[in-house]
């Protein structure tokens, strides 16, 4: 099955045939989903979607050489097969011969065998024949298939004595070209010039004839690269050849010397211009599993006086895994359309795919070109891309994320869908409420005034300056109707602030407070927590109170645990025990877990829930730390969760750390792994002032953070942000911009310092009433009169019009009017001005400068608020 | 499903590249047939054509934005070994609407071959802009006054000693200026095919730092994830496969004291892809480094993420073929039918939570009830 060749039809888009030396086979493509369904004879895949059907004619024939497609559509599907005596067949699959040219002849005067067919395409009944080297003939021959065989000569006679019976044959050629001896390797027409061809002669020219002075080449060079000649369909002026591992690419105009010369590792076999994409070359070599597809963007040129080099760039398109390539032909019709076959017949059918250039917007928009046309592809809320941040991120500032300063935690509503991030916001709000509270200066602290603390902090770990704490042995409420031993507790001033930042009111002194947390927790429907909490408090009743009466889907579930821990003995190797140990398998609350090992550990050995993977919470756990370990132990422990907290970039750990170095290494963390710069810029500016607000890293965050706003042109989020953030420090951003008068060059300020200065009776009343704001028409320092506005050419300074009604009517046009209706403005280019609102309202409508005689086009200058206006 | 519209380019030929600025509400593009276009993104939500001018005597290779700040400027490049610099400038305004004219300000003619890429400088350098040419320069320009941006000055240039063929920019404001520089030199034996180089404020000169020589098929492109606030930087580069590689700087201390002593990057491959099963040609970012899409010769652009434990994993895939637009023709009587360019999800899988929380419902809390949690 090798030297099997594959040829497009250039007629029809769907119908293509094979060759091999002795059957031409004709199939028709067809999508799988138009595949028949009777079993069908010979069928193949050449594609995912795509299937060639076989069809039931086909041509067979010994000796065959070559084949080429007659370019027009009648005679449907008439191929002219060369044969390797030289005789030409013009035939076509159906056999019936409705048209006198099917089964025509052409006969050669001398016996050899046919190199190649070419069909002229534009004056299509020329046809091209290469021949083997006679020594007293020509090599090429150009029939024309309508000649007639009563038109020939007595030559009939003399030649045809082999072939006698064929009575149609034709044996004078149209034209005969090349001399005695001479040989012909590859002929390929123009179509701009449909009379001319070129052709690769004798092993080393390259020749260019006309028809209508076939005596000598028009344009000849010297090169080996003589076969396979081939013309650039999309650019006549070019040519490729090649000859054993060398393709060169010529231009016709300048054809001393190849353009472009590619060595290809191998012997080339076969080359073929693309006729539908420009610059595309495929060369397929020998024993190749690929085909090598040339882009050529530009060849060398001059351009002016510069000489300009090559631009290409290389393609392998590899066609089926260890099936070497026997032959490829382009679609004559479709873009960049590849058909192949492969030495086992096996069939595949590409497309050269064209680079995709593409971009991301910042509203992950996505543009992509394909070839000349372009698309643009939205990820937006609906359809986006799952769980990216950078959509997250622009949901939750919508949402108002950030930007409630009072407040803290409501801004956990905008991150409703992120429990994740629930934690450090809680801890915030918490370190707010005691920093309130510190402020009232009711309370101690070592320079921590005025932080927002974290439990290390809290507990002097951070300076290595821990409070003494006093043990006590706690005994269990009393109402459970077992007598059980004590348990030791720690406490201290500092530990039950700490417990008070984790959320655990913590002052065992008010055990009201803990009821009231209990409450909430049973109130949120969180059973199995606030019985843990009670228990931990060593509130045992309470605890199984609070299981047992619990309501939801798991109350089963919960009260069962409750009657397990109303049946707690403190002897071991009882019954009680063991059945709590196979409840245990069965629990997956991590609460209720940690409630049976607390009540089945060895006291003071708690490692059990403090090093639980299974859901507690961190503040959770480092409460209940401050609790019950001693100072040794709380410090080895929490400096151990501190090292965990960074590594794993767990923002909860904020509430160990604060915004201390630790802190910021661990926000760190979280934003290498998250990409959540909105909440770590958040948690820097809503813990201010922290000491790390002048950290590189800080200020990176938070600059980063105000420039994603900006791109997104949530520039009113951004100045909230920096009024949070700028809130604590003494910032100030200096006037920026200052009105002098055209006469005395003093500034016309109107603002209130001057104005109270200038009336210091007024100043108490002054504020929102704009009635008492001072009128300022003329300047204050040398009494002359501001510019005009432009439109309503009333002085500067005068209410534009809507202010003109009287106060009675404020309510109707309030609506219409903005603040800044009355200010001075003016275009920064052609210095013209007026009344912000009549401006406005001029350039709705125009985009030239009021001003008679100024051609300024004072709308069109300012792109951002095309934009702004736009969005 | 993504929702894909087509736009009427009116190219005449291969679109080179495409280009959002810096709000994502304009577009600029250029082609083969030597032209730059600029796009609009109207009120209605359609991209128009506001601008389409013929310049380069040759390919025009890339287009990029200045950031607005620096006004409307356009840089692009070609194949005629120019780059040059556009501003926008505005003509009447008709009944469409504004029509805009867009001047070259300036043309950077130094280079000595086809000029194939172009890119600003991250906005807090100025003003400043870096071009590469097959013959291995790679020349930044700055333009001191940013009045007057047709005064480019030529500051830098760096021998990179292979063909180049693409450059990316670091964004961080935070690490010395940084561009990693890509080749695609096809001969193998030639070393690593992507450099990276970095400013030295004491020494004034730009210093390779890195080779990455895990490279060494033809890079075709290269691309820096934004920063954003990372300590480490993520490099995309297109090649026989898609690589992306983090760098993250070690010892910037050493660099103090006047003395030019290279920064040090821990260099790690974070992932390698050969899912396109075919040379990949180009990559973008995302605004916040976090998606990676790249388009290959498979004719599809496909896009990554990474998971909460820094794994890469395709999310996507966008078919842009020749074949799916011309189905999507046949279709467009019913667009809701087959949505164009439809895409398939891969791997929709949860990524890993952090924690699980005990207080799924604690916005829910009322304020009163809240506060009297804290007691002091």
């Amino acid at each position: 099955m090798s030297n099997l060749k594959v040829h497009w039809s250039p007629i029809h888009d769907d119908v293509f045939c094979t060759c091999s030396p002795n059957k031409i086979l004709l199939y028709k493509v067809v999508h799988s989903t138009e595949k028949p369904t009777q079993k069908v004879p010979s069928m193949r895949q050449m594609s995912d979607t795509l299937w060639a059907v076989e069809q039931p004619k086909s041509i067979e024939m010994g000796m065959l050489k070559t084949v080429a497609w007659y370019p027009k559509p009648e005679p449907d599907n008439m191929l002219a097969i060369g044969l390797a005596n030289g005789r030409v067949i013009l035939n076509n699959f159906s056999g019936n011969s409705e048209s006198d040219l099917i089964k025509k002849e052409f006969v050669p005067k001398h016996t050899r065998s046919c190199i190649y067919l070419n069909w002229n395409p534009v004056d299509s009944h020329l046809l091209a024949e290469g021949l083997e080297k006679y020594r007293n003939d020509s090599c090429i021959n150009i029939w024309n298939i309508h000649h007639k065989p009563g038109n020939e000569l007595g030559d009939r006679q003399r030649y045809s004595s082999s072939h006698s019976e064929s009575s149609g044959a034709i044996h004078t050629p149209y034209v005969e070209i090349g001399g005695p001896s001479e040989t012909t390797a590859s002929f390929c027409w123009f179509k701009k010039e449909p009379r001319t061809f070129v052709t690769g002669m004798n092993t080393r020219y390259l020749r260019i004839y006309d028809l209508r002075d076939c005596t000598r080449p028009q344009n000849q060079t010297q090169t080996k690269m003589i076969r396979g000649a081939s013309v650039d369909r999309q650019n006549e002026h070019r040519i490729a050849t090649f000859n054993e591992n060398h393709v060169s690419v010529w231009d016709v105009r300048n054809f001393d010397k190849p353009m472009l010369t590619f060595q290809e590792p191998k012997a080339v076999s076969m080359i073929r211009w693309c006729p539908t994409r420009k610059g595309y070359l495929g060369i397929l070599s020998q024993d190749s599993l690929t085909v090598k597809i040339y882009d050529i963007l530009h060849l060398p040129q001059t351009v002016g006086s510069e000489e300009l080099d090559q631009y290409y760039s290389e393609r392998t398109i590899k066609v089926l895994n260890s099936q070497i390539v026997s032959s490829f032909s382009w679609h004559p019709k479709q873009d960049s359309r590849l058909l192949t076959v492969t030495q086992q017949g096996l069939l595949r059918d590409l497309i050269v795919q064209e680079h995709i250039p593409f971009n991301w917007s910042v509203d992950s928009t996505l543009v992509t070109a394909h070839g000349k046309s372009m698309s643009i592809t939205s990820f937006n809320k609906d359809n986006s891309i799952p769980q990216d941040i950078a959509v997250k991120m622009k949901e939750r500032i919508l949402q108002g994320y950030g930007l409630k300063s009072d407040i803290i935690w409501e801004n956990v509503y905008a991150i409703k869908e992120e429990p994740e991030l629930y934690g450090v916001w809680r801890w915030l709000s918490y370190a707010r409420e005691m920093l309130e509270y510190n402020k009232q200066g009711q309370t101690f602290q070592r320079g921590m005034m005025g932080k927002h603390l974290g439990v290390k902090s809290i507990l002097g770990l951070d300076v290595d300056d821990m409070a003494t704490s006093h043990m006590t042995n706690m005994y269990w409420s009393s109402d459970f109707y077992r007598k059980l031993a004590c348990v030791k507790q720690y406490h201290s001033a500092e530990r039950s602030k700490a417990l008070q930042l984790c959320g655990w009111g913590g002052d065992h002194h008010k055990p009201e407070l803990l009821d009231t947390i209990l409450h909430e927790l049973q109130m949120d429907g969180k059973y199995a927590i606030a019985a843990a909490m009670a228990l931990f408090n060593l509130q045992i009743s309470k605890a199984i109170e609070i299981l047992s009466t619990s309501k939801g889907q798991e109350n089963t579930d919960l009260s069962t645990v409750a009657m397990a821990i109303a049946g707690y003995t403190e002897e071991k190797n009882t019954l009680w025990r063991k059945t709590c140990m196979s409840l245990l398998q069965k629990l997956e609350d991590p609460y209720l877990r940690a409630m049976f090992a607390f009540l089945t550990c060895d006291r003071e050995n708690y490692e059990e829930i403090l090093t639980e993977q299974g859901g507690m919470q961190l503040s959770d756990k480092v409460a209940f730390a401050c609790i019950y370990l001693d100072n040794d132990k709380l410090k080895e422990y929490i400096n151990r969760l501190t090292r965990k907290v960074i590594e794993a970039g767990n923002l909860d750990g904020l509430l160990i750390t604060g915004l201390t170095p630790d802190g910021v290494s661990l926000i760190s963390r979280f934003v290498d792994m998250t990409g959540d710069i909105q909440t770590a810029a958040l948690l820097c500016v809503f813990s201010l002032p922290n000491e790390m607000s002048k950290d590189e890293r800080v200020l990176n965050w938070i600059e980063s953070y105000r420039e994603l706003l900006d791109r997104w042109r949530l520039w009113h989020h951004r100045s909230k942000f920096d009024i949070i953030w700028r809130a604590g420090d003494n910032f100030r951003v200096i006037s920026q911009a200052f009105v002098s008068c055209n006469f005395c060059g003093k500034s016309i300020a109107c603002n209130m310092p001057v104005a109270s200065r200038a009336r210091p009776h007024n100043s108490y009343s002054a504020g929102t009433l704009t009635s008492t704001k001072p009128k300022i028409s003329c300047c204050p320092g040398c009494r002359k009169p501001l510019p005009r506005c432009s439109l309503c050419l009333t002085h500067l300074g005068t209410p534009s019009g809507s202010a003109l009604y009287t106060q009675k009517d404020k309510t109707t046009y309030s609506a219409k009017m903005t603040a800044i209706d009355d200010w001075f403005t003016w275009c920064q280019s052609c210095r013209h001005g007026g009344h912000a609102s009549h401006l406005l309202e001029w350039f709705a409508e125009h985009s030239e400068c009021p001003v008679t005689g100024c051609n300024c086009k004072c709308s069109t200058l300012d792109h951002t608020a095309r934009l702004a206006a736009e969005s | 499903m993504f929702v894909t519209k087509q736009i009427e380019s009116e190219h005449k030929d291969l679109i080179h590249d495409v280009s959002f600025d810096f709000y994502g509400k304009r577009m600029a593009s250029c082609s083969s047939d030597q032209s730059v276009k600029v796009w609009d993104l109207g009120e209605d939500g359609e991209w128009k054509c506001t601008a389409t001018w013929k310049t380069h005597s040759g390919s025009v290779f890339r287009v990029t934005w200045a950031h607005p700040e620096f006004g409307q400027v356009l840089a692009t490049c070609s194949f005629d070994r120019q780059a040059a610099v556009w501003e926008e400038s505005f003509g009447d305004v008709g009944r469409e609407g504004v029509k805009s004219n867009w001047i070259k300000k300036s043309i950077l003619v130094d280079s000595r071959t086809a000029v194939t890429d172009v890119k600003f400088a991250p906005k807090h350098l100025g003003l400043q802009l870096a071009i590469c040419c097959s013959d291995g320069m790679v020349r930044i320009y700055e333009c001191p006054d940013v009045m007057n941006i047709s005064q480019w000055s030529l500051q830098h240039d760096i021998q990179t000693k292979f063909k180049c063929s693409c450059l990316s920019w670091n964004s961080s404001r935070m690490h010395p200026p940084m561009i990693a520089v890509g080749s695609d030199d096809n001969n193998p034996s030639g070393g690593g095919k992507c450099q990276v180089f970095e400013y030295n404020d004491s020494t004034r000169k730009w210093t390779k730092v890195e080779t990455i020589v895990a490279v060494t098929d033809p890079v075709h492109d290269v691309a820096f994830a934004p920063n954003l606030g990372r300590s480490y930087h993520l490099l995309a580069i297109a090649s026989k496969e898609l690589k992306i590689i983090s760098l993250t700087p070690l010892g910037r201390d050493s660099v103090i004291g006047n003395q030019s002593v290279v920064s040090r990057f821990e260099m790690k491959q974070v992932a390698s892809f050969t899912d396109h099963e075919s040379p990949v040609w180009r990559v973008s970012w995302n605004v916040t480094g976090t998606v990676l899409s790249s388009s290959g010769d498979d004719g599809c652009v496909r896009l990554w993420k990474a998971n909460y434990l820094g794994r890469w994993k395709g999310i996507s895939i966008l078919k842009g073929d020749a074949s799916q637009t011309r189905q999507d023709r046949n279709f467009s009587a019913n667009p809701s039918q087959n949505p164009a360019g439809a895409v398939s999800q891969q791997s929709n899988e949860e990524l890993v939570r952090m924690n699980i929380k005990r207080n799924s419902g604690w916005p829910s809390f009322n304020t009163k009830k809240d506060q009297g949690k804290t007691y002091y």
